[in-house]
């Protein structure tokens, strides 16, 4: 029946949608709507989004970076709400910037993987074959490196590294589970017979790869990139509690949470590292919540609304 | 290849020298130097003063400070590390001490005097002084020490000018000859005559090899199998106060009493000695688990005062420096050679840079004031040679602003950096070192330069990793304008181990014909005239004041922790005096922060 649908012209297509089967959107909508859970989990990702990038822009970089040596480690009280660190600097403007900094990253690795990822995925997927063959090989390859340890040694080497490169760094071996997976996706698609009617129509590959295909494999690629969210967020606090992450100029959760490595922070001095520590845990908690119902909404069989 | 081994020798000897730092009498000391020094000094004393009655025995739990493991290898002419000294100097000492100037004095298990005029030294050892076996020690165990350095098949790192100094050593080394010609010994191997290619007043101040090996011990063992052997390793003897029990490689040492100890039977049982990583330090001090640690002053706020330990400090030699890239080293010829037109040539820049810093502020506030401003080159530690008169270079931006305009660097574009007299952008790339609150330091230096219009950048944009600075500083990477580095004197400030033309350490590669004349004269038969040496001593700090190749930072003192429970301790170096047979204990177990009230 699905097959059918699309393979009828877009008014009827569109027609038909609302009136049997909701959008996706709507579909995750509704979902979130009877998952109270998750509604809250979702109104409280967009307030924290919101009041970081809203509020780290009253930050001056510059400013809130300054080392302030008649500061250090001082206690919250009313100048200071959140205390100071072991370079006398505000930490609410540390916790904003690093704040933003971290969600940057997080979201700026996932939607370049999700890009290359599915352009690469799509393009081995439908053509099979050689190309197929070609590119799964090299993703082979790449899986096989120990990503880790390779993303340590390149930020070691590279001079000058920043928000920006250590995105593409990570980027750089991160997408190949989305291609994998858009490939596993587009596979079966391209096997089916409205893919086979368009071709015999004479429709462009790249037009039927994403105006097409694409579409269908939509959902369960948006539920990928969902949960990637909450990892990605993970490899960039990762790095920098193990001291391979952003430089000291650059505040993020990871290094907000790399206090408490310091024995003496970690028993004395809360204020450092239990904020940063606590958003962590609400964002990967609430991105895991919203991505459950996102999920539920791409398989009709477990929706709950 | 030679590079490497100069990188790996000089990084020892400074990590070597600073164990061998000790502290005699710190009052003197402060009394000369700025009143801040004074004070915090007094805070602190070199001496336990426990007056409780001693417990018969006991044994003495000594903290060995290191993230990994220790080495192991417990013969002098082997060791490299630190923390191996560390340790078997508790049951390995050397045969001269030391006043607290360093120099060699006749408290020792031997005696001494020289000939300036022939240029020996004539050691006289003390009857009655055994090796933990029962062997008798005799100076012919201090010509086997030189004969197993200058052995050709000898691969460690004590085979330098030091020892090369002797006559007939070389030869020995190049097997040309089956003794070495500069060592007399007297036939009962009692007295031992030492003649020297020169002779000059360093090698009164730490400048002899002055560790004997048992040479019946290591009978047989050929030299390139001595390092790994388990003579060395696993059962070593000495003839200290305390001898070895039980070693755990890597892991800890257990040593007990030698009633044989030529300066009497210690107090004491026994030592032992395990392995901490220094961040644990602070919580097992409070928990009575150690007598004795190394405490860090970055820790110190937050144990600021302890119930059941106390505070033993003593200044080190130690200064932290940041130095200009001025020059090239030239391998061939092994000397420095200065470029006049190196990007840091112009001295009002900096001068300019030295007066940006306010050195002060981190030390009191960053180091909670157990650092001090370093106003010379020349530590505390040495103040008969220390130029008091010199203020250095104290923050004053408003000087340093002037500097940089009478030197024609000025902000044409108004972006808040100057440029350079031609107009052109300005950036100085700065290596530093990865450390404990480095980042925090670098950031406040960055900051002070940017103050006076200096703009300022990481080498690579980051903190640089200890092997790699080094490794990048001594290779002079063209990047590298400025960099951050630290040094230990240790016994002889003679500035020429540093400073000097021939000097590989001397990364900033810079010379001139002022500061050569007057390390000339330091290093010279002239300076056995003391007053000369003081003199000169003074010149060279004005002068390496006034074309500041450099900008000396801090200075610093080591910071003990003592158990309440120790007696008769002090922070002071068994190179200069041995004491450990008369440390008491007055508890049976180290005092715990919960039996304090």
């Amino acid at each position: 029946m699905e097959n059918l649908n699309i393979k009828r012209s877009e008014k009827t297509y569109t027609s038909k949608k609302s009136m049997n089967k909701p959008s996706f959107g709507r579909a995750i909508w509704n979902e979130l709507l009877h998952d109270k859970l998750a509604m809250g989990s979702f109104i409280l990702l967009i307030t924290i989004f919101a009041t970081v990038f809203i509020g780290s822009t009253f930050f001056d970089m510059g400013e809130a970076n300054k080392v302030n040596l008649g500061l250090i480690n001082k206690p919250p009280s009313s100048s200071h709400i959140l205390g100071t660190d072991a370079s006398g600097r505000d930490m609410v403007g540390q916790m904003f910037l690093g704040a933003r900094n971290s969600f940057l990253i997080a979201i700026g690795i996932t939607v370049l993987c999700g890009i290359v990822g599915i352009l690469i995925g799509l393009i081995a997927g439908y053509y099979g074959g050689l190309t197929d063959n070609v590119i799964m090989r090299v993703i082979d390859f790449i899986s096989m490196l120990p990503r880790l340890m390779i993303i340590i040694a390149i930020i070691s080497i590279i001079p000058n590294y920043s928000v920006i490169t250590f995105v593409l760094i990570v980027s750089a071996f991160s997408w190949i589970s989305d291609a994998r997976l858009t490939r596993a996706k587009t596979l079966q698609q391209s096997s089916l017979d409205y893919v086979q009617a368009s071709k015999t129509l004479g429709t462009r590959n790249f037009v039927i790869m994403f105006r097409e295909v694409l579409p269908n494999i939509g959902s369960i690629v948006i539920v990928n990139l969902t949960l990637n969210l909450a990892g990605n967020m993970g490899i960039e606090t990762g790095l920098t509690v193990l001291g391979f992450g952003l430089p000291f100029n650059t505040p993020s959760l990871g290094t907000l949470i790399n206090y408490a490595m310091n024995p003496e922070n970690l028993q004395r001095r809360p204020w450092q590292w239990l904020p940063a520590s606590i958003l962590i845990v609400v964002m990967m908690l609430c991105i895991y919540f919203v991505g459950q119902a996102v999920k539920r909404a791409a398989d009709a069989k477990q929706r709950v609304a | 290849m030679k590079m490497k081994r100069l990188l790996a020798l000089s990084l020892t000897l400074a990590l070597t020298v600073t164990a061998f730092v000790g502290c005699g009498k710190n009052e003197e000391v402060a009394s000369k130097s700025g009143s801040a020094l004074q004070e915090i000094m007094a805070k602190y004393p070199s001496k336990t003063n426990n007056d409780a009655t001693s417990i018969k025995g006991g044994v003495l739990k000594v903290a060995v400070d290191i993230d990994s493991a220790f080495e192991g290898i417990f013969n002098p002419c082997f060791s490299e590390s630190a923390f191996d000294s560390d340790i078997y100097k508790w049951f390995m000492p050397n045969i001269l001490s030391c006043d607290e100037n360093f120099v060699f004095d006749q408290d020792g298990a031997a005696t001494y005097t020289y000939d300036q005029n022939a240029r020996t030294m004539t050691l006289k050892l003390k009857e009655g002084i055994k090796w933990h076996d029962g062997h008798p020690v005799t100076l012919d165990d201090l010509v086997f020490a030189y004969e197993v350095i200058a052995h050709k098949d000898y691969e460690g790192i004590r085979y330098d000018e030091q020892i090369t100094n002797v006559v007939g050593v070389e030869e020995y080394h190049e097997g040309k000859a089956d003794k070495i010609s500069g060592l007399e010994l007297s036939d009962d191997k009692m007295t031992l005559t030492i003649k020297f290619k020169e002779f000059f007043p360093s090698i009164l101040v730490g400048g002899i090899w002055v560790d004997p090996i048992p040479r019946h011990y290591y009978e047989g063992i050929p030299v390139k199998e001595m390092k790994s052997h388990e003579k060395t390793r696993k059962y070593p003897i000495g003839f200290g106060p305390f001898k070895v029990k039980n070693i755990v490689p890597g892991e800890s040492v257990e040593l007990v009493r030698n009633d044989d100890y030529y300066l009497g039977a210690p107090k004491l049982d026994g030592v032992t000695l395990t392995v901490i990583a220094p961040d644990l330090i602070p919580a097992a001090m409070e928990e009575g688990k150690f007598d004795i640690a190394v405490f860090s002053q970055q820790k110190y706020p937050d144990y600021m005062e302890p119930k059941n330990f106390s505070y033993l400090g003593e200044l080190d030699t130690y200064f932290s420096y940041t130095g200009f890239k001025l020059g090239k080293w030239d391998q061939n010829n092994s000397k420095n050679i200065y470029d006049p037109n190196s990007k840091m040539a112009n001295v009002k820049l900096r001068q300019a840079i030295g007066y940006a810093i306010d050195n002060n502020k981190i030390a009191n506030e960053l180091y909670n004031g157990l650092r001090f401003h370093a106003t010379t080159v020349i530590t505390p530690r040495h103040s008969s040679y220390q130029n008091t008169e010199l203020a250095g270079y104290t923050y004053d931006p408003e000087k340093a602003k002037k500097l940089l305009d009478e030197a024609g660097y000025k902000d044409i574009n108004n972006d808040g950096y100057r440029e350079d007299p031609n107009g052109k952008p300005f950036s100085i790339t700065w290596a530093v070192m990865e450390g404990p609150g480095a980042d925090t330091i670098a950031q406040y230096k960055i900051q002070n330069w940017k103050e006076v219009g200096l703009k300022v950048e990481l080498y690579n944009g980051r903190l640089t990793e200890f092997n790699a600075f080094y490794d990048a500083v001594m290779t002079d990477d063209p990047k590298i304008d400025m960099y951050d580095a630290a040094w230990s004197t240790g016994f002889d400030p003679n500035p020429k181990n540093l400073w000097g033309a021939e000097s590989s350490s001397n990364f900033t590669r810079y010379t001139s014909d002022t500061l050569n004349a007057i390390m000339n004269d330091i290093s010279s038969e002239k300076a056995w005239d003391k007053e000369f040496l003081s003199k000169r001593y003074h010149d060279f700090q004005q002068a390496f004041f006034d074309e500041a190749p450099a900008i000396p930072n801090l200075w610093r003192m080591e910071l003990k922790a003592v158990n309440n429970r120790v007696k008769n301790y002090e922070v002071t170096s068994f190179d200069i005096k041995q004491f450990a047979h008369l440390i008491e204990l007055t508890a049976d177990a180290p005092i715990k922060k919960t039996d304090v009230k």
